[in-house]
């Protein structure tokens, strides 16, 4: 993957940061501090944190969906080298996981690109609609979000390059996403107090900025935080952990991957 | 024509994909039942909930319990593209359009194939949810009236509430006959959006066969985002509010409508473009 996919990263960032910012991000005295704004990014609205309703939570799947597109964009740049020219590939790249520690670190670049972007064309546009007060608490939990829905989203994209090698792109893609849309579903068993203890085990539940605590005073003071057992730096590093598990399972099962297997694409 | 059809359906019903989607919706719908059964059982019929409310696509069912219209709302869209809709993008990697095309001819095959899709994904849609119809008949009493708003379906303020639903008539003749025919609608909704998939993959060529589920996710992102650009129009712009029974919001039918046309008239255009182009081009 050198530059092969940008212009699309970089155009779903941008409409979906639009969009994100011209639907969710409605302040009602026409200015918001920017911790608010990154809290409404991942589900709370306006002063009230998100609850695990109806309303709420089909609204934060929404909020998921360029994740999920920018996943079907990426999904196939490690794969690809081995549905079409893995012999080709691997012969003049004799250190198979030198190669597969450079693409995975390009996945992870490109996650952290687009979060980003997205991120900053929300900001771009709520500037010019409403007034946004830079606080300091905003400023950390923007890095907050920022790096776990990056971490969230190489995790998804590399998970998907994976198992297309064995499934091909597309039963990949579906059983991914599918995956990553029940869990965003399954929050909705918040609903009961049996399954508020079940959230926790729930990935998709460690997304919600506004349900944790923190360990920094400032932003424990602007999180509206309903679980107090989940906290930010908690959460930040079960995906570390999730991304160090997919990444060294792919290098296991890349390296020990047949190169003349069949065309799983086509079924060959 | 015909015999080209049944083979096409045939072929499709078979494949991997097609039947997994039928599972999944199979593993929602009872979910949902085994949920409603647990839940009902022991209570008094004056405390019980009309059959028709507590199915999947009862958008009454969300007030109380929205996991399962919740998993069904965002795992819509990949499931009626998935179902059926790659199939065309298969055959072409394969090669076994060529094939298909050399013996019946490539108007025929593009036309069946896309007739087929819609066909296939329709049923799959379909059998899942008719046979929780059938279910919650027989598990809940059918002289139930309750409503999960607290009203009595017979309620002359629910009976206005109604009249904002599609076909308040037919509702208000026979909630059940209601829910038969919007779930048939509902199917064919699925239809359209797997021959929208299948049409795609006819007119552009792509590498990977993922790339094909973008076009109907975005498209249902859209409306579910649409609000933003007719914010005070004050309908609701959301896919789901147009395809789940017993909900009563203030609903847009002709641009409903006008999408729905829009995407079968593509289908149809790209089918005969796909038809009459050369297959080896």
């Amino acid at each position: 993957m050198r530059g092969g996919k940008i212009g699309e990263t970089i155009i779903t960032a941008v409409g979906g940061g639009m969009v994100q910012a011209l639907k969710y991000v409605n302040p009602y005295k026409g200015e918001l501090f920017l911790s608010e704004l990154v809290q409404q990014l991942s589900g709370s609205r306006g002063d009230l944190p998100m609850a695990c309703n109806f309303l709420d939570l089909t609204e934060f799947g929404i909020r998921t969906l360029p994740g999920l597109i920018f996943c079907a964009l990426l999904g196939m740049e490690l794969y690809r080298h081995y549905c079409t020219a893995s012999v080709y590939v691997f012969s003049r790249c004799p250190k198979r996981i030198r190669w597969y520690r450079n693409e995975a670190f390009m996945i992870l670049l490109y996650a952290g690109i687009f979060q980003s972007l997205m991120l900053l064309t929300v900001i771009g546009v709520t500037l010019l609609r409403y007034t946004i007060l830079v606080d300091m608490a905003g400023i950390i939990l923007f890095l907050f979000h920022d790096t776990l829905y990056s971490l969230c989203l190489y995790c998804i994209t590399l998970s998907v390059n994976l198992l297309a090698v064995y499934f091909g792109s597309s039963m990949a893609y579906e059983g991914t996403a599918g995956f990553c849309l029940v869990l965003t579903g399954l929050l909705a068993l918040g609903q009961n107090e049996t399954g508020k203890n079940l959230l926790y085990f729930n990935p998709a539940a460690h997304l919600v900025l506004c349900w944790h605590t923190s360990s920094f005073a400032m932003i424990r003071k602007v999180l509206q935080n309903p679980y107090p057992h989940m906290n930010l730096e908690g959460s930040l590093g079960l995906f570390v952990i999730f991304g160090i598990v997919i990444t060294i399972a792919g290098a296991v099962i890349l390296n020990n991957h047949d190169l003349l297997v069949s065309d799983m694409e086509s079924n060959g | 024509m015909l015999k080209a059809f049944r083979c096409q359906s045939g072929f499709l019903f078979r494949q991997k994909s097609t039947q997994l989607v039928m599972l999944v919706l199979f593993i929602l719908v009872a979910a949902c039942y085994i949920t409603d059964v647990f839940r009902y059982q022991g209570s008094d019929v004056i405390y019980m909930i009309h059959p028709m409310k507590l199915l999947l696509l009862s958008y009454d069912r969300v007030v109380f319990d929205a996991t399962m219209a919740i998993e069904l709302i965002r795992l819509y869209p990949l499931l009626a593209a998935a179902a059926a809709g790659l199939a065309c993008a298969k055959e072409k990697e394969l090669g076994l359009d060529t094939c298909i095309r050399a013996r019946i001819g490539g108007m025929r095959y593009s036309l069946t194939k896309l007739a087929a899709v819609f066909f296939v994904t329709t049923v799959v849609f379909l059998i899942p949810f008719l046979s929780e119809i059938v279910l919650n008949c027989i598990a809940f009493p059918t002289n139930a009236a309750g409503g999960n708003i607290g009203m009595n379906i017979y309620d002359p303020e629910y009976v206005q509430a109604v009249r904002a639903d599609l076909f308040p008539g037919l509702y208000l003749y026979s909630p059940y006959l209601y829910a038969v025919i919007r779930t048939i609608l509902f199917a064919l909704l699925s239809g359209v959006t797997a021959a929208f998939t299948a049409a795609l993959s006819m007119v552009i060529r792509v590498k990977y066969r993922m790339l094909y589920l973008i076009p109907p996710m975005l498209l249902f992102y859209a409306s579910e985002n649409s609000s933003v650009f007719h914010r005070n129009a004050g309908s609701a712009t959301k896919w789901y509010h147009y395809i789940f029974l017993f909900d009563n919001s203030d609903r847009d039918m002709k641009t409903f409508f006008l999408v729905l046309a829009g995407l079968v008239i593509f289908s149809g255009a790209a089918a005969y473009r796909c038809g009459r182009r050369d297959c080896l081009s």
